[in-house]
């Protein structure tokens, strides 16, 4: 393999001529030198970490009526996931997303969930669609739709899904675990480790959450083309 | 008259179906050649790959097949891989598919597209060990040569794509 990539970059080399290739250089560097060149990774905040105080946010729930952490005042935390409804992964863990919810609000962890994706990307991912979701699914739980992609920025969201646990403390919220709900989207392992539902198991134990911080494949949150 | 025809006619068709059975025999063993070949990789054995001292810039798209803007942006690294360049690119298409999906779904993704970019299977995708930085969202696109490496978590068209390459070349010093 090494040695066929070799030649066939060998090959490359040769093809053209050397003032050809003089002229891509230097009309190359002629666009750099000048800046012409667009920036091309979206800058995301990193957003808030473990141990972090949970951003707070105001957003449109499918119903209209607009949601906070104020609104869970009498909560000892809450699990709030970024979602949405394109996603084939979310799609997978829909159902777990409504079983933690089942299992955890009356245990005083109720789940929010959050839309940051931008509809003109994802149509479908639009309020209306949301709604539609939130009735075929029976969301025991707020939709709620993030505009202006300011909450997933502040807590630095970057896939759905992506979980935040946030437990009470005397000063507001604070985040307690972020990640994934579990990693086996398929549901293929019985004995999968249940992320989110240990971590929520040991803030109601009035332990830390071990692992505190987890990864898993997801789609990415579709930003605003600026 | 019309009995040189009707012979005319069945000699017409007769060709055709040759034809036809020629072409189909064809298409068949493309996709077969292309169905034989997705290997699974760990990314241990991706880095060896990559990451050493070559003139090769290594471009990795991180997809799978259920994802859409993943899907969306493939023919543009197909085009990439196939396009001359002053310095040597190797595509890399590296799926994050299911390891139980590669047979059923993946294989023939690949096969009804005919891509001729190399296509590997990542398993186990461990996040960390491909980027530090990357989140598991895909797509997700990664740039090495040999020490020096760009992550980027994000969607490209063809022109973002081609410009990112040229100036991680043209960065080196």
């Amino acid at each position: 393999m090494k040695k066929h990539e070799r030649t066939l970059a060998m090959k490359k080399r040769t093809v053209g001529t050397n003032t050809l290739r003089i002229g891509t250089m230097v009309s190359f560097l002629f666009a750099v030198t000048l800046g012409l060149m667009p920036v091309m990774a979206i800058d995301l905040p990193e957003g808030a970490k473990v141990g972090d105080a949970a951003p707070d946010f105001i957003l449109k729930n499918t119903d209209d009526k607009r949601v906070g952490l104020a609104s869970y005042a009498e909560a000892k935390g809450i699990i709030l996931v970024f979602t949405c409804n394109t996603c084939p992964y979310s799609v997978k863990y829909e159902n777990r997303i409504i079983a933690l919810n089942e299992k955890f609000s009356k245990k005083g962890f109720p789940v929010v969930a959050i839309n940051s994706n931008d509809p003109s990307v994802m149509p479908d991912d639009a309020p209306d669609h949301m709604k539609q979701r939130a009735l075929d699914k029976k969301f025991t739980f707020p939709y709620l739709f993030d505009e202006t992609q300011s909450v997933a920025k502040a807590y630095g969201a970057r896939r759905t899904p992506h979980v935040y646990v946030l437990q009470r403390t005397p000063r507001g919220f604070s985040i307690e675990y972020i990640g994934a709900i579990d990693e086996d989207p398929d549901e293929e392992q019985a004995a999968r480790p249940m992320f989110v539902d240990k971590a929520v198991e040991a803030l109601l134990a009035g332990k830390k959450p071990e692992p505190s911080f987890t990864k898993a494949i997801g789609c990415t949150i579709k930003w605003k083309k600026s | 008259m019309s009995n040189q025809l009707q012979t005319l006619r069945l000699l017409f068709f007769g060709i055709l179906s040759v034809l036809v059975t020629h072409v189909a025999f064809a298409q068949n063993a493309v996709a077969q050649n292309a169905v034989a070949s997705i290997e699974v990789v760990t990314v241990q054995d991706l880095q060896t790959r990559i990451e050493r001292p070559s003139d090769t810039t290594y471009v990795v798209n991180l997809w799978a097949t259920w994802c859409k803007p993943c899907v969306a942006e493939l023919p543009y690294f197909e085009r990439l891989s196939k396009e001359q360049s002053y310095s040597p690119v190797k595509v890399l298409l590296v799926s994050v598919d299911a390891k139980k999906d590669r047979e059923t779904k993946l294989e023939p993704f690949i096969a009804k597209r005919g891509f001729t970019a190399e296509v590997l299977q990542l398993w186990p995708v461990a996040i960390d060990d491909i980027d530090s930085s990357w989140s598991g969202a895909i797509p997700a696109t990664l740039i090495v040569k040999g020490l020096r490496k760009s992550f980027f978590e994000k969607e490209f068209t063809f022109d973002e794509l081609k410009l990112t390459v040229e100036k991680f070349i043209g960065s080196e010093k």
